[in-house]
């Protein structure tokens, strides 16, 4: 390997599926570490078989979400009912430095391959659970989607405009993009604790907790002052004028977001200090916040004469923060910041050709990740059971035909 | 744990929340404010509704397991003392505007000259280079950069970010674990390195599905859906009310939503309300084929049964049946949660100021070995000026009371 990575030389089994789980043992495999996604033919990780697929064709390996979460592994497919596939599992357990999980609650350990079994095969080994509440608890039992632990985590409530109903972000589950940063800080302290130590370590992580963590001055403001905080919508304590502002088009918005007095001057000047910014209305933070569904009538009957672009780049040029409410295609198509740093990197996969990856949202200066493409259903049978567990041809053989390997 | 380590905490408000998981995992942090105190401690809410900048919220909630000093950067002295810290820090996190700390002498080149064991982490709202590295981004435009804004929102109404400073949170999870990926990096290459980490990629990476998923199929721009989900071919409700707010139920077709929608089916005619959902085939209700229509009719059944009950209700029931609906809790739920009770989360944390003990949610995951968790209450304005400068430093009374006097800490 010409490249240095951080994690080069640690060894991940990643038993998960769906979208979390895979995240997170997609990072160690972004950064270098050799990471063997377990699945069979039989049970595919399930967001294979999910839409959106490469143009519209079904295929285990054309669906465009396995391919985001799973970038940079490689795939071993074995049927883990079988008594022989406990013991393949188990192998490459003693090859692995961590294994990371999230079938539901209870699952690993009725098959017998819990922590306990897992550390009579390497007493060193680091095991992470991961699962939405939880392995233990009232609400285990519950398991459940994105969306559920949204909804359990306190976000789901202050999703939405003051008064308003909850709202969902579209598809996107949060807390399936948060809690893989969890899982993946858990695994990086773990390993740590063994470099110092020689231990292992069993952890069980939820979605939960990372994701309250989030709500921090909301709980403590229950906490201390009994007061149960609600939506805020767009607005914020310390800002004004703080909102999304309707341009020049079709739903077209900008957002301007107004804290220090620096910013408001700079402001009005971009508007061209018009009459009504020179009223005591206005003259403070305190009294924009008194009288702002007036403020931002006054902002919109001028924001609606240009477009999102150009009150972005009036604003910023002034030192005042602003935004386009960007479309998809806006961010895919044209964002020049996204392009400049390469956020959406284009590789080749085997069966999908050449499409849009992503990369995480930072750049380590001296190993910048390597994203690698998503492997096909069984890619690395061959691979992992001859150079991993140094089998022969004859031993490999026999597995396939056995469908132990399947 | 990350423990024998420092970092050095210049951040604002963007990226408050880094040092305080770095501490949780174990990590010294020194919260470097301005001398007075930093301005985040004037944001609320406070306690009791008191505006003290000793009595923040805000800040107690991003600050904790921290130790706090002053120091004035911008004096050449205050630099000289953040480069004396530098030299045995394994940490500098900062969120200044692209080119601050190379215009004060503090950039990662002069840093890692003194310390080459360094890890600068800069967290700032574009990322350090590209033609918008010098514009400005609070939480709200990094929503709307991100995407995530404009599909959020009633399909008529106007778009809503999420709840507040959750780019912020974000962005510096992000930055905590890039962190900690250049930490590992350097315990076993020696080398240190500089951290880019941006606060609009993370609100883009945030939203995966539209970007860029669902682009690369349908090329397609997602509009608002309210409390619904677009499913490819038709609407599903996520969001539902009852009796005193709201749950969480998202239909599934084929295999995967069988159970769920079979025993939701059985409960509603339990109910008395219809029984009709029995006579389905869930096992074959295949999202390929059915219609916005057979949708709409099991969605007004189990709107019929959720105006029934309360959300705890419905979600100790569905429990109980094997059926996945949640409860959308709110502050107070959260402290009342028997799970987070049960898996000890909730810490009771001295505040002996104020004084009160404050629970906080005080732990990440739960181990066998050590957790990353509350260690303590957020700093004072200086509180370890004294520890850092004279015993660390060996700053001796005359110099601390100059060092006062000229406004450097």
């Amino acid at each position: 390997m010409d490249k240095k990575l951080p994690f080069q030389g640690v060894k991940v089994i990643d038993w998960t599926q769906a979208a979390a789980g895979p995240l997170a043992c997609r990072y160690f495999a972004d950064f270098g570490a050799e990471v063997i996604k377990i699945e069979s033919t039989k049970f595919p990780d399930f967001i294979r078989l999910s839409l959106p697929y490469k143009d519209s064709i079904p295929g285990l390996d054309r669906a465009y979400s396995f391919l985001l979460f799973n970038t940079s592994k490689k795939s071993f497919t074995m049927d883990l009912k079988k008594p022989r596939g406990k013991e393949l599992f188990k192998k490459l357990v003693g090859w692995a430095d961590i294994v990371i999980q999230n079938q539901r609650p209870g699952l690993m350990k009725s098959m017998g391959l819990g922590y306990e079994e897992l550390k009579k095969v390497k007493e060193d080994i680091i095991l992470i659970d991961l699962s939405i509440v939880g392995q233990e608890g009232p609400l285990t039992g519950n398991g459940g989607w994105g969306a559920n632990s949204m909804a359990q985590t306190g976000h789901f409530y202050l999703y939405g405009h003051p008064g308003g109903e909850p709202l969902t972000p579209g598809f996107t589950a949060t807390t399936d993009v948060i809690s893989p940063l969890f899982v993946a800080m858990a695994g990086i302290a773990a390993l740590d604790h063994k470099r110092s130590t020689g231990k292992g370590q069993y952890i069980d992580i939820a979605q939960l907790e990372p994701a309250v963590y989030f709500l921090g001055p909301g709980l403590l403001d229950y906490a201390a002052n009994n007061r149960i905080q609600q939506p805020r919508g767009n607005r914020d304590l310390h800002g004004a004028p703080h909102n999304a502002f309707r341009c020049q088009g079709d739903d077209k918005w900008c957002a301007i977001a107004v804290f220090t007095d620096e910013e408001w001057e700079s402001f009005c000047r971009v508007i061209g200090n018009p009459e009504w910014t020179k009223s005591p209305k206005f003259a403070t933070l305190s009294a924009r916040k008194e009288n702002e569904d007036e403020l931002e009538k006054l902002v919109n009957e001028w924001t609606k004469n240009y477009t999102t672009k150009e009150v972005m780049v009036m604003m910023q040029e002034a030192g005042v923060p602003a935004g386009v409410l960007q479309t998809t295609e806006d961010i895919v198509a044209y964002d020049p910041q996204v392009k400049a740093r390469e956020l959406l990197p284009m590789r080749h996969h085997p069966v999908m050709e050449d499409c849009l990856h992503t990369r995480w949202p930072f750049i380590l200066s001296k190993t910048p990740a390597d994203i690698r493409t998503a492997p096909c259903l069984g890619e690395h049978n061959y691979y992992i059971c001859t150079e991993l567990l140094g089998m022969s041809n004859e031993e490999f053989a026999e597995l396939v035909d056995s469908e132990v390997i399947v | 744990m990350l423990t024998d380590l420092r970092a050095l905490d210049l951040t604002n408000e963007i990226g408050l929340f880094c040092g305080k998981l770095l501490a949780q995992f174990g990590v010294d942090v020194i919260k470097i404010e301005r001398p007075g105190g930093d301005p985040v401690r004037n944001f609320g809410p406070f306690y009791h509704d008191i505006p003290d900048p000793e009595k923040s919220l805000y800040w107690f909630a991003y600050n904790d397991s921290k130790k706090g000093i002053t120091l004035n950067i911008e004096s050449p002295e205050g630099q000289d003392i953040f480069k004396k810290l530098v030299k045995s820090a394994d940490f500098v996190l900062e969120s200044f505007p692209v080119g601050y700390m190379d215009k004060l002498g503090l950039g990662y080149k002069e840093l890692s000259a003194i310390n080459p064991r360094l890890i600068m982490t800069s967290i700032t709202p574009f990322g350090q280079t590209g033609p918008y590295k010098d514009y400005k981004a609070t939480d709200i435009i990094a929503m709307a950069m991100g995407g995530i804004m404009l599909q959020t929102g009633e399909p008529e109404g106007s778009p809503c970010r999420l709840n507040p400073d959750h780019a912020y949170c974000l962005a510096s999870s992000n930055a905590t674990l890039a962190t900690m990926t250049a930490y590992h990096y350097r315990e076993w290459s020696g080398e240190g390195q500089h951290v880019d980490v941006s606060l609009t990629e993370s609100i883009i990476r945030e939203n995966y599905h539209e970007v860029p998923i669902f682009w690369e199929s349908v090329h397609n721009n997602v509009n608002r859906t309210g409390g619904y989900m677009y499913r490819g071919r038709f609407f599903t409700r996520t969001i539902i009310p009852c009796k005193d707010g709201h749950v969480v139920w998202t239909i599934f077709g084929g295999k995967v939503g069988a159970n769920d929608n079979r025993q939701l089916a059985n409960w509603i005619a339990d109910e008395g309300i219809t029984d009709e959902l029995k006579d389905i085939d869930w096992d074959n209700f295949n999202f390929d084929v059915v219609t916005q229509e057979d949708i709409d009719r099991v969605e007004s059944r189990v709107l019929t049964l959720t105006s029934r009950y309360t959300k705890r209700e419905l979600e100790d029931e569905a429990l109980r049946r094997g059926i996945r609906i949640s409860a959308v809790n709110n502050m107070k739920d959260l402290y009342e949660s028997e799970q987070l009770k049960l898996r000890q989360s909730l810490k009771a944390v001295e505040h002996p100021e104020i004084p009160d003990v404050i629970t906080y949610l005080g732990q990440l995951f739960l181990s066998n070995g050590p957790r990353a968790g509350i260690k303590h209450r957020a700093p004072l304005i200086g509180e370890h000026n004294k520890q850092i400068y004279q015993d660390e430093l060996g700053f001796d009374s005359n110099k601390m009371d100059n060092l006062k006097g000229e406004g450097i800490i």
